[in-house]
């Protein structure tokens, strides 16, 4: 049944879906205090930021008579913050739809979806993951006033207990390899030690298999469902080749500024200290690019006005997105993505 | 060959040479990476419940698992023994791979009984059966606000929850999947 007809038997069910929009309520509340802008973007664009894996939503606009150019559907905002933080906008926050193609409508997969991405001048990813926490915290009490529920800090999703009370847990990636795979994370960062070690984990393993899908598939085996389960996890410090757009760590330039937040072992949010160096921008990029027409991807178009920008002097900064379909599913109790909101395309196809 | 895109869960697909149950998939699709599926798969000689990732395309072998309709004779501890109604050939199931063992055990019932290389990898009985009510209580009166319900043991040994209204000797029709009452 649609969900507009169910709601028509059922309005109790309306309560799931407020959930999604106090959230908004409470992001927008919540920067308002701490004196952020909140940046309009756009959700056409004709450039994208060159990154390997991703699967872009394209159409065509028209220009006057016959002028057609390729525009694409935002898969994030990043580019626009970045812009305008050389323009000197300072700490701001964006909340906007943003799109990526896929193979599947999954439970935590969809083309279309809202997410929060916000900017911290003079900040890095330390700082993210403490305003990270304040801000969770912030929208569980805006929920519970909202719902006239007691104010605390404690959530069940899908009989799991969750308590959101700082700190809450942060590993290194390569912690996480010592802990679960009992491995260096440094001495498997070559391709061909990082084949080997997913042969010996019964991966099935080719020549066209690059570093980071490995990964994923390791990750998503032997980390993911070992995390803990009873607090929010922040997993950081990933390696370089997983971060295109990420500043390196001083003290160890193999591994990026980079944060992940994860509840229950879903990944909900993705964040670090922003690369500001417009030559390495370039040649990640560059980078990026190679390695999407090897994997045969549509070719993308080069934002040369971002490299540009960073030319002029951004200010150091740490950024970070977070899922905001995924978060409400969690407050909202809710298995699947689409039941967050009241138009799933599932309803469409 | 089916393509892992195509896995669902219940098919029985061949991993490292042994039949393996799908129970699991769901669709991973990260920013950083390819696209893959994790399925969690049961071996279903020995039982064994793994977990693994499928790269989208990867190829998996679907097995052609032979299934045919087989009549309950009798068991003892261990066994369950079944006949082929064209040959009347005797084979012994264990009771361990039989879901709920003696619970929906009923002679002259027949049940789907599904083999790989002439060994039995699993045996399904009929998702509802009609069983006779062996014994239960009269229901008590005045406390029948809601869904009242009784236990009543039926003619296989199991015993279950009924309503109120349901007698000894009565016959009764219950899912086997979830091991309820359905209806009488």
């Amino acid at each position: 049944m649609k969900t507009w007809k169910l709601l028509r038997e059922k309005p109790k069910l309306f309560k799931r879906y407020f959930v999604k929009e106090y959230i908004i309520k409470a992001i927008r509340e919540f920067f308002e205090e701490l004196n952020f802008h909140e940046l309009e973007s756009p959700i056409l664009t004709c450039t994208l930021p060159q990154e390997r894996y991703l699967d872009v939503l394209s159409t065509t606009i028209t220009f006057r008579k016959n002028k057609k150019y390729k525009a694409y559907l935002i898969p994030s905002t990043e580019s626009f913050n970045k812009k305008m933080l050389v323009a000197g906008l300072g700490n701001h926050f964006v909340v906007t739809k943003v799109f990526r193609d896929l193979e599947e409508v999954s439970s935590h997969h969809i083309p279309e979806f809202t997410m929060l991405e916000w900017y911290t001048v003079g900040k890095n990813y330390f700082d993210l993951m403490t305003t990270t926490e304040k801000l969770i915290i912030f929208i569980k009490k805006f929920l519970d006033k909202k719902f006239g529920r007691e104010q605390n800090l404690n959530l069940i999703y899908q009989g799991q207990k969750i308590n959101l009370k700082s700190p809450w847990y942060r590993f290194s990636v390569s912690e996480l390899f010592e802990k679960f795979l009992k491995r260096e994370l440094r001495s498997v960062l070559n391709i061909n030690a990082f084949k080997e070690l997913g042969k010996n984990l019964d991966l099935n393993i080719d020549k066209n298999d690059d570093w980071q899908s490995i990964f994923e598939r390791i990750f998503a085996i032997h980390i993911e469902p070992n995390l803990p389960k009873e607090k929010p996890v922040f997993v950081y410090d990933y390696p370089k080749i997983l971060c295109p757009l990420t500043k390196e760590k001083k003290t160890d330039p193999d591994f990026c500024e980079k944060v992940e937040l994860y509840f229950l072992g879903k990944e909900i949010g993705n964040g670090y200290t922003e690369l500001t160096d417009p030559k390495e921008q370039k040649r990640r990029f560059l980078e990026e690019k190679e390695a999407r027409k090897k994997l045969r991807k549509e070719e993308i178009k080069f934002d040369h006005d971002l490299i540009e920008a960073l030319k002029l002097g951004i200010p150091e900064v740490a950024g970070i997105g977070i899922g905001i379909d995924r978060l409400a599913m969690i407050f909202a109790n809710t298995k699947n993505i689409s039941d967050v909101n009241y138009f799933p395309l599932t309803e469409e196809i | 060959m089916a393509m892992t895109d195509k896995l669902v869960r219940g098919m029985i697909i061949k991993y490292h040479g042994e039949p393996h149950l799908v129970i699991e998939r769901e669709f991973y699709k990260p920013g950083k990476g390819a696209s893959f599926n994790k399925t969690k798969l049961k071996n279903l000689l020995n039982g064994k419940v793994l977990s693994q990732t499928f790269k989208s395309n990867e190829k998996v072998e679907e097995l052609d698992v032979m299934t045919k309709s087989m009549i309950y004779i009798y068991s003892d501890d261990y066994n369950a023994y079944f006949m082929d109604p064209d040959t009347f050939d005797q084979i012994p199931i264990p009771l361990e791979i039989i879901p709920g063992k003696k619970n929906y055990l009923l002679e002259e019932q027949k049940y789907i009984v599904s083999f790989y290389e002439d060994k039995v990898i699993s045996i399904q009985p009929p998702i509802k059966m009609t069983l006779k009510v062996t014994h239960t209580t009269d229901g008590v009166r005045g406390n029948t606000a809601g869904n009242a319900t009784k236990e009543a043991e039926l003619e296989t040994g199991i015993k279950i929850q009924v309503p109120l209204f349901i007698k000894e000797n009565d016959k009764i029709v219950i899912n086997t999947e979830t091991g309820t009452y359905y209806s009488k």
